[in-house]
C-alpha cells in the first residue's frame, strides 16, 4: 500500500540514515554499559573492533603490497581509515616507540559523550592493526571527547609499559 | 628459612593453587598445544573422549570446535583483556556446550607472547544481564498485557453495567407504570361497591372492602416509590453547590408534623456545602430522618442528631446521621441497602424497604458512599460521605 509522507514530520525528525547509524550505535552502548558495566562493555566493542581492525589490516597490506606494514605505514593506515569515516585524526609524531594521534571532531559525532565504551572501537582498531604489522601495541587515550576532553590524544606505544590495553601480533 | 625454599614453597604454593583452581585452566603455546591443564581440565578431557584414549599430547581443537588458525589468532584477540567462548567437540551430558576462557599473555622477554593462560570464567558474562534484561522485558509485557486485559474487562462489565441498568430501568418502568392503571381500575370499583352505601353490604363484606382499600393503597405508595427509584437508576445527576443546612431546614420542616408526633428532637450541626443536586439530596436525608423516626425505641423519644466532620484531603466530607432508635443487628446492616429489604412486618411498621435503597443510589450518583454502623449509645448512626463543593 502506497503511504503518503506524514505532514510536519520533516520538522520534527531530522535524522538520516547516517545519524541513525550513530544513535543506534550509541544505544547499543548505553544498554552495554549499563547492563554488563563499562568493562565489559568495552570487551564487546573491542572485540567488534578487533574483528573490523583485521579486515581493514588485510585491505591495507594489498594496499602497500606488503605482508607486514611498517610504522609509517601504520600511522598512515590509522589516519587514512579515520579519515573515512570522519575521524579526522592527525599524526602528532612517529617514533619506533610510539605513534602519537590527535583529533578533534569524533566519527560518533555528539553520541560519543558519556559513552567511554564506543572509545574501544578506536582503541581495538588501531592495537589491532598495529601489533599485526608491528608484533605489539599497547594503546593509551589520555584525551577523549567521550570523557569530556576537546578532542581525543590516541597514544600507540610499540613497547612494553603499564598504561593502556596491550595488543599482541 | 633460607629464600631459595621459600620460593620454592611459594611456587609449589602456585602450582597446586593452579591445580586446585574450580575451573579449567591451561597453559597453551602459540601452536594451541596444551602443556599443562589442572585437574578440571583434566577430567573434562578424559569426560570428553569417553571411552576413547586421551592422546598424550592434545591441543585446543582436539578437544574444541575450532581451527589451529582461528584458535591461536582468537587466543591473540582475547589476550588484551577479553575473554574467548570455545565450543566442546561434541556433546555431552553433564558437560556445557561451551565454555567462555580468560586468556593472558604470558611473554619471556619478548614482545610476542609465547604461552597464553587460559583460566574458565563461571557463566557467560552477558548472559546474565541479557537473561535478567529479557525476564525485565517479559515481565513488562505480561504486566502490560494483564493490564489491557483488566482494562477490557472492566470496559466490558461496564458496557453490560449500562446495558443492564437501562433494561432494568425500562422494565421497572414498565411495570410500575402498567400496573398503576389495573391498580387504580380496582380501586375505583371498591369506591363503586362503597357509594352502593353500607347498608347494601354486610358488615363482614365491608370490613373486607376496607382492607382491599388498605392493601391498594399501599400497593399504590409501593408503585409511587417505585417510579421514583427507576428514575435514580442509571441517571448521571447535574451537580451544583449545595448548603447542607438549608436541604435539612427544608426537611425538617417537611417532616413537622411527623417529629412532633413522635415528640422527637433533631439537632444539626454546623453543616458544610456539598457538590450533589439540591432535590435528590432532599430525598437522601428525608429519607433518613423519617427512618430514625419511624424506627424509633418504644421506650425513649426519639433524639437525631446531624453533623459534618472538617473534609479531609480527597475532598470528601463525612456527615453522621445518628439516632437512639431500635438499632440494627449487625448481620443486618448490609442487607438494608437491598431492594424491598425490611427487618420489621409492615403491619408493624408501614414501608416499601426502597428508602435505603434509593439514598445508597443518589450517594453513589453523587459518588459518595453510604453506610451504617452502630451508635455506642443504642441506636445507628449512618455514614454519608459526599464531595465538598468547591469554590471555583
Ligand atoms: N434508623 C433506623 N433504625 C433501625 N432500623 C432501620 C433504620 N433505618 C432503616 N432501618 C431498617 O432497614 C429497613 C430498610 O429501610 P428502608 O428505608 O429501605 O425501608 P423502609 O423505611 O422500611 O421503607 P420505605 O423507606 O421504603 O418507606 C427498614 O425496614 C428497617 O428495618
Ligand atoms: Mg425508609
Amino acid at each position: 500500500m502506497e503511504m503518503a509522507p506524514i505532514a510536519g514530520a520533516d520538522k520534527v525528525i531530522s535524522r538520516n540514515r547516517d545519524e541513525f547509524l550513530r544513535e543506534l550505535l550509541s544505544e547499543l552502548a548505553n544498554v552495554l554499559e549499563s547492563r554488563v558495566g563499562l568493562e565489559a562493555a568495552e570487551g564487546f566493542i573491542g572485540r567488534v573492533g578487533s574483528r573490523i581492525g583485521e579486515t581493514m589490516n588485510e585491505e591495507y597490506r594489498a594496499i602497500f603490497e606488503t605482508d607486514a606494514l611498517d610504522v609509517t605505514q601504520v600511522a598512515q593506515a590509522l589516519v587514512d581509515l579515520k579519515e573515512r569515516i570522519e575521524g579526522a585524526f592527525k599524526v602528532e609524531s612517529i617514533s619506533p616507540e610510539k605513534i602519537v594521534l590527535v583529533n578533534s571532531s569524533c566519527p560518533f559525532a555528539d553520541q560519543v559523550e558519556g559513552r567511554e565504551s564506543l572509545c574501544m572501537m578506536t582503541t581495538s582498531v588501531f592495537g589491532r592493526i598495529a601489533a599485526s604489522n608491528l608484533g605489539y601495541a599497547r594503546v593509551e587515550k589520555p584525551q577523549t571527547i567521550a570523557r569530556g576532553d576537546l578532542g581525543c590524544r590516541v597514544i600507540v606505544h610499540l613497547t612494553e609499559g603499564e598504561a593502556g590495553r596491550e595488543f599482541f601480533g | 628459612m633460607s629464600s631459595l625454599a621459600d620460593a620454592a614453597r611459594h611456587r609449589d604454593n602456585e602450582v597446586s593453587a593452579f591445580q586446585a583452581l574450580p575451573k579449567h585452566a591451561m597453559l597453551v603455546d602459540r601452536a594451541a598445544r596444551v602443556h599443562v591443564a589442572n585437574a578440571g581440565a583434566e577430567k573434562l578431557v578424559r569426560h570428553l573422549f569417553q571411552d576413547e584414549a586421551v592422546p598424550e599430547r592434545w591441543a585446543l581443537p582436539d578437544v574444541f570446535e575450532i581451527s589451529l588458525e582461528d584458535a591461536v589468532r582468537e587466543m591473540l584477540i582475547a589476550a588484551s583483556g577479553d575473554a574467548m567462548l570455545l565450543p566442546l567437540r561434541a556433546k555431552r551430558p553433564g558437560l556445557p556446550r561451551r565454555i567462555r576462557f580468560r586468556v593472558g599473555a604470558i611473554r619471556n622477554g619478548t614482545r610476542a607472547p609465547n604461552r597464553f593462560v587460559l583460566v574458565s570464567e563461571s557463566g557467560d558474562a552477558l548472559g546474565k544481564p541479557f537473561r535478567e534484561l529479557n525476564a525485565e522485558l517479559e515481565g513488562a509485557n505480561e504486566r502490560a498485557r494483564r493490564e489491557r486485559q483488566h482494562r477490557l474487562c472492566l470496559e466490558k462489565a461496564n458496557n453490560d453495567l449500562n446495558a443492564a441498568n437501562a433494561e432494568l430501568k425500562s422494565f421497572a418502568y414498565a411495570v410500575s407504570h402498567d400496573l398503576k392503571s389495573p391498580l387504580q381500575t380496582v380501586s375505583m370499583l371498591l369506591s363503586e361497591l362503597d357509594a352502593c352505601g353500607s347498608r347494601a353490604l354486610d358488615r363482614e363484606k365491608a370490613e373486607l372492602v376496607g382492607m382491599s382499600r388498605e392493601t391498594l393503597s399501599r400497593m399504590s405508595v409501593l408503585i409511587e416509590d417505585l417510579l421514583h427509584y427507576t428514575e435514580l437508576i442509571g441517571s448521571v445527576m447535574p451537580c451544583e453547590p449545595c448548603p447542607l443546612e438549608e436541604v435539612l431546614a427544608d426537611v425538617i420542616a417537611d417532616l413537622r408534623a411527623e417529629i412532633t408526633g413522635a415528640s422527637a428532637t433533631v439537632r444539626t450541626g454546623p453543616l458544610p456545602v456539598v457538590s450533589g443536586e439540591p432535590v435528590m439530596l432532599r430525598v437522601l436525608f428525608q429519607n433518613l430522618l423519617s427512618n430514625a423516626i419511624k424506627f424509633r425505641h418504644p421506650d425513649r423519644p426519639a433524639k437525631i442528631d446531624i453533623g459534618a466532620e472538617e473534609a479531609d484531603s480527597d475532598e470528601m466530607v463525612t456527615i453522621r446521621v445518628a439516632d437512639n432508635g431500635v438499632g440494627i443487628a449487625p448481620e443486618y446492616r448490609a442487607r438494608i441497602f437491598d431492594l424491598f429489604s425490611r427487618l420489621h412486618r409492615h403491619d408493624e411498621i408501614p414501608g416499601s424497604g426502597l428508602g435505603l435503597t434509593m439514598c445508597r443510589r443518589i450517594v453513589q450518583n453523587l459518588n459518595g458512599t453510604l453506610d451504617v454502623d452502630e451508635n455506642p449509645d443504642g441506636g445507628s448512626i449512618f455514614i454519608l460521605k459526599l464531595n465538598v463543593a468547591r469554590d471555583d
